[in-house]
């Protein structure tokens, strides 16, 4: 086996790509082998150490609760308002479909039936 | 119970961030992708509250998705401002262990990047990443296998530098 093979043989091994009869063949490589091992140990330990880069800003978890504050402060504004829709909408059907009270009549003036103006009248009619 | 957003942004915040930097290979990016990421999170919190187990795995779903969208809607101006595989002058000259290592990974292609730094460098197990990039098991590994074919093959004098 060539060692640019036995490095890929051995990397699966490491990085746990292999079924068990393979590993068994690794683990045999890896006996006969030790500084084909130290190789990719070294590589891998280069390769997968995370790079750095810059970390968060210190105001990150602050702007993520700013962002989601204030979307909680809208919606209850929100609701407020459609609380207060709901309210004046029920006032005004309520006012709507109340029974109506009887037509208010304008007192019709009722005439005098006192004896003294009823004489002449009575008179006139027998005339 | 959903956990208090302290609680998982000190565990996920720095993870998150850093996968998103990697990923992306852009400080400001990672930072606004990172807050998005975070913000979905308490949008959601109340149905998280049964996945802690998977809280992570659903994180990195998150990041890696918004990553893609990034990319897709950048992609376009990307090409008509600059070449494809052209490496930064500096990075050129770069003879810092790292610098080279991270040439190299941010030039792997998008979906075996994605594989390589969630399990190289972020730790998930493969079922763990394959979870969050919404594929296979067996396809995780084999992106792995690819891009650390390819990164032997660039960065063969590893096997004899000493670190």
């Amino acid at each position: 086996m060539k060692r640019t093979e036995l490095r890929t043989l051995l990397l699966d091994y490491l990085d746990g790509l292999l079924d068990d009869d393979a590993k068994a063949a690794a683990e045999d490589c890896i006996a006969k082998h030790p500084d084909v091992l130290a190789e990719v140990a070294r590589f891998r330990a280069v390769l997968y150490r995370p790079y750095p880069v810059a970390p968060p800003s210190p105001g990150l978890e602050a702007s993520i609760r700013l962002r989601t504050g204030r979307r909680f402060a809208w919606r209850w504004v929100r609701y407020a308002a459609m609380f207060a829709a709901g309210v004046l909408t029920t006032l005004v059907v309520q006012a709507g479909v109340r029974p109506s009270a009887p037509p208010v009549v304008a007192p019709v003036e009722q005439p005098d039936t006192t004896v003294a103006d009823a004489g002449p009248t009575y008179n006139r009619r027998i005339r | 119970m959903a956990e208090a957003f302290e609680q998982v942004y000190q565990r996920y915040g720095g993870p998150i961030h850093g996968y998103l930097a990697r990923l992306t290979g852009d400080a400001g990016a990672a930072e606004e992708l990172c807050q998005e990421t975070f913000v979905r999170y308490l949008r959601h919190r109340a149905a998280l509250a049964g996945r802690n187990g998977t809280l992570g795995a659903w994180l990195y779903t998150v990041a890696t998705n918004l990553a893609r969208d990034r990319r897709r809607r950048a992609s376009p101006e990307r090409l008509a401002t600059e070449p494809a595989d052209a490496p930064a002058p500096d990075a050129v000259e770069a003879k810092d262990t790292d610098a080279r290592v991270r040439r190299e990974v941010e030039s792997l292609p998008d979906d075996l990047k994605e594989v390589f730094l969630l399990r190289a460098h972020h730790d998930l197990t493969y079922a763990a990443a394959a979870e969050a990039l919404g594929i296979g098991e067996r396809t995780a590994k084999e992106r792995f296998r690819r891009a650390r074919e390819i990164l032997a093959h660039r960065l063969a004098h590893l096997f004899q530098e000493g670190s």
